[in-house]
């Protein structure tokens, strides 16, 4: 009876604090589905003991828990693999910005340097005391 | 020749030999532009680049890596509008004298891209014997891979047309991007040439690659070169 009370109690916290999450606009909404949906499972299979038995008999597995457990692992995999796509796809956008800010930050500096034309060519000494003031 | 040509000369940390790079290139290669492409350095070399005329520096706020860094040259290629576009590695290893047998074959519309290889005519510095191993299986899978032999897949010394560069804007691996790109290319249906070229001994400064990084390398680059192949 214990692990029922608090098995409903870590859903409710779960999903309270997924939704704040998302009403405080902390994360996309296409993720805080995806943790929402797992919130909401959470606590469906809390309230409802017999559930998690029936999928588990469904599955061919006679370990109520050790169905959850294999869903949950699958589900938490899944949002893993996710989260790598999503990574890798900002890191090649970020390179790009990356690529885009140096080019023409040195397109700028060009420009700068033709707009005043006495000091364009420093030596070494010089820039590298500048750099060391900063 | 009256083809425009860009030499892309990515850098991290050589404020030794950035200079003599720099010279080499401007001696042997006069008609050339050149770029050089600071990864984010945390040595002098920005400061030794501004010390020279005529030569462009692109700053990188944020290390990129050898490929990240080189695809910002292709960028700037293709922004240009350069017909050809040679890579000359910061670190001393690639004579300026021998880019110019390498421009030929892209500017002549004979090849989209020309390796620099130290095997063709094994002279000059060959690498260590680790390295040599590398060099040894991406040979063999690369050149079985694309049906065409391939004797030099990790040697950076390289001439690209602008069709190439356009491609490789696009995609351009971050790390290690040498071997895999020889496939790239090659499944992608753009001609490879190699010729023989001597190579120096890095003239200052430490190789970016260790044994231990190699092997993690060698088994990343695989996957990668099968990823290209099967794509």
């Amino acid at each position: 009876m214990k692990i029922e009370f608090l098995g409903i109690a870590v859903s409710l916290f779960l999903f309270v604090f997924i939704f704040n999450l998302i009403r405080r606009q902390k994360i996309r909404d296409e993720y805080s589905l995806i943790w929402f949906a797992v919130a909401l499972f959470f606590l469906i299979i809390s309230i409802s003991r017999p559930l998690i038995d029936t999928i588990a008999a469904f599955m061919g597995i006679e370990y109520g828990p050790a169905a959850l457990f294999l869903i949950l692992i699958s589900v938490v995999l899944w949002v893993l693999i996710r989260l790598s796509i999503l990574i890798s796809e900002h890191e090649n956008e970020v390179r790009i910005l990356i690529q885009e800010q140096a080019i023409l930050k040195q397109k700028l500096e060009a420009l700068e340097g033709n707009a005043k034309e006495p000091n364009q060519n420093k030596s070494v000494s010089e820039s590298v005391s500048e750099s060391e003031k900063q | 020749m009256n083809k425009k040509i860009l030499a892309i000369v990515p850098a991290y940390n050589e404020e030794n030999s950035i200079i003599g790079v720099i010279e080499d290139i401007k001696r042997h290669l006069p008609e050339v532009d050149v770029v050089i492409v600071n990864d984010a350095s945390t040595d002098r070399t920005a400061d030794a680049v501004k010390s020279k005329t005529g030569v462009k520096l692109i700053d990188l706020p944020i290390n990129l890596g050898i490929g990240g860094a080189v695809q910002t040259g292709f960028r700037y290629a293709l922004k240009g509008g350069y017909d050809v576009v040679v890579q000359i590695d910061g670190d001393g290893q690639h004579r300026a004298s021998e880019a110019k047998k390498m421009i030929a074959p892209v500017a002549n519309g004979e090849a989209d891209m020309v390796i620099g290889s130290r095997y063709l005519e094994k002279k000059g510095f060959l690498s260590s014997p680790f390295r040599r191993f590398g060099n040894f299986i991406f040979r063999i899978v690369n050149s079985a891979l694309i049906g065409q032999k391939i004797t030099d897949n990790t040697s950076g010394f390289r001439a690209y047309s602008k069709e190439a560069v356009k491609f490789l804007t696009r995609y351009y691996p971050s790390d290690y991007p040498e071997p895999e790109s020889v496939v790239l290319l090659a499944r992608n249906g753009f001609r490879i040439k190699e010729l023989p070229v001597i190579m120096q001994e890095r003239t200052a400064g430490e190789s970016s690659i260790t044994p231990i990084k190699t092997i993690y390398y060698m088994v990343k680059v695989m996957l990668a070169i099968l990823a290209r192949f099967s794509r």
